[in-house]
């Protein structure tokens, strides 16, 4: 009797530390909330379509810079990869991650351009894991476009300056999920604070970065870029 | 766009959010284009993060989809795409299908040579290539001007045997300067095939 109360009483306690919209529930994953996309795509929402590839879009850049070298060639292959996804997703059943299948797909159209244009695709193929390596991209670097290599420039300083200018607590939490990997509640525990507390913080963080990140990134830009 | 949405957001980029206000966001994001410029920037970030180079251009998300919009045509996409309609799919299958096999029979009747024989020897069996000439090896130039100064062109082209005198002249006159002396050999022997091609119009020829 008393147990049961204490229960209720710990479990009271700990939906207090959790985000409103979180008590009782379990939280959407990245993988499900893809598949939610895709689901929506295969009954014919296209614009689910577009935000998978916003999501993806530089993973994907970065997969096929390890097989394609030349700018233009890496953008006309990761369309395709797109394309060729958007294709098939009626196929796409979810036993996997979307993002494990779209790369599948990504490595495939980098190395049939290859061979289509007579150059040997390399023998070592690249890692998943690999794949998400700054190092990927590094060759492709060289042949970017000086003004397509100053945007990327501009972008990666202004998110390397926001995160220096954040106060400590919100630095640490955007680092834990950003760069370590930590879910919500094992940052929690290594901040000694509310999982609510940390996800406020990680947003917070966020929305400052996304401040000098707006100016770079807008649609002004995207047309400038065009232009 | 408010405070919330957008740590909802967040917590939805993390894998983070409820599945109620998850489905409710996703299905925000697909109308709220501001929402999903912040979508997209907040995975930049993590990019960026992450060490991974933000490579893709600012536009190439609406360049794919306007290469979707491009590649699948209004109709044919949703056949692609859509699942769970399979009594429509197949009515729309079988009806294409009967429409491109009626084509195929019509363009198979109207197309058929009527100069053939009937020897009996099936289409495409290895007879058939002795009727293979050099004629039919030879480019299929169809010169027809589509503009006016176009036309000019094509009318002050010169004739085949202009161009045949004009290689046999000089064919000789090439090999004595000593360097690639092959090389006009090989124009005028390549020119030879090309005599019997038939012009379109005669004043091309």
């Amino acid at each position: 009797m008393g147990q049961s109360v204490l229960k209720k009483w710990v479990g009271g306690f700990q939906s207090v530390r959790q985000p409103l919209d979180l008590q009782g529930q379990k939280p959407v994953s990245e993988a499900e909330a893809d598949l939610e996309l895709v689901r929506r795509v295969q009954s014919g929402e296209r614009s689910a379509f577009d935000l998978l590839v916003r999501k993806y879009q530089h993973k994907v850049f970065g997969v096929i810079g390890k097989y394609i070298q030349d700018y233009a060639e890496c953008q006309d292959v990761a369309q395709d990869t797109f394309i060729r996804a958007y294709r098939a997703i009626g196929n796409f059943r979810g036993d996997s991650a979307f993002y494990t299948w779209l790369y599948t797909i990504a490595t495939n159209t980098a190395k049939n351009h290859l061979v289509s244009l007579g150059r040997r695709p390399p023998t070592d193929d690249v890692q998943l894991d690999d794949a998400e390596h700054f190092e990927s991209a590094m060759r492709m670097k060289d042949v970017a476009t000086p003004e397509r290599e100053l945007m990327r420039q501009e972008i990666e300083q202004a998110v390397t300056s926001a995160v220096a200018d954040l106060p400590e607590e919100l630095r640490q939490a955007i680092t834990l999920r950003e760069v370590d990997g930590l879910s919500y509640e094992e940052i929690a525990q290594k901040m000694n604070c509310p999982i609510g507390t940390v996800r406020s913080r990680i947003f917070r963080a966020r929305d400052a970065i996304d401040i000098r990140l707006r100016p770079l990134m807008g649609p002004t830009q995207a047309k400038v870029e065009v232009s | 766009m408010n405070d919330s949405i957008r740590e909802q957001l967040s917590a939805l980029s993390d894998g983070e959010l409820a599945s109620d206000s998850a489905r409710f966001l996703l299905k925000r994001l697909d109308h709220d284009p501001e929402l999903g410029e912040t979508w997209e920037r907040y995975h930049v970030i993590r990019d960026c993060l992450r060490r991974q180079q933000s490579l893709a251009p600012p536009d190439f998300a609406s360049q794919v989809m306007a290469g979707i919009e491009a590649d699948v045509l209004p109709g044919q996409g949703r056949r692609q795409v859509a699942t769970g309609r399979g009594r429509n799919l197949l009515m729309n299958w079988l009806g294409g299908g009967a429409v491109a096999a009626a084509v195929a029979v019509v363009a198979l009747l109207s197309l058929r040579p009527a100069a053939v024989p009937d020897a009996g020897v099936p289409q495409g069996s290895l007879a058939s290539v002795e009727a293979v000439t050099t004629a039919d090896l030879a480019p299929a130039w169809r010169l027809s001007p589509v503009s006016d100064r176009q036309a000019i062109v094509v009318s002050a082209l010169p004739s085949q045997s202009e161009l045949d005198a004009y290689f046999m002249q000089h064919a000789e006159g090439s090999a004595s300067s000593g360097q690639m002396g092959v090389l006009p050999y090989v124009q005028t022997v390549a020119a030879k095939p090309v005599i019997g091609v038939e012009c379109e119009s005669s004043q091309a020829c």
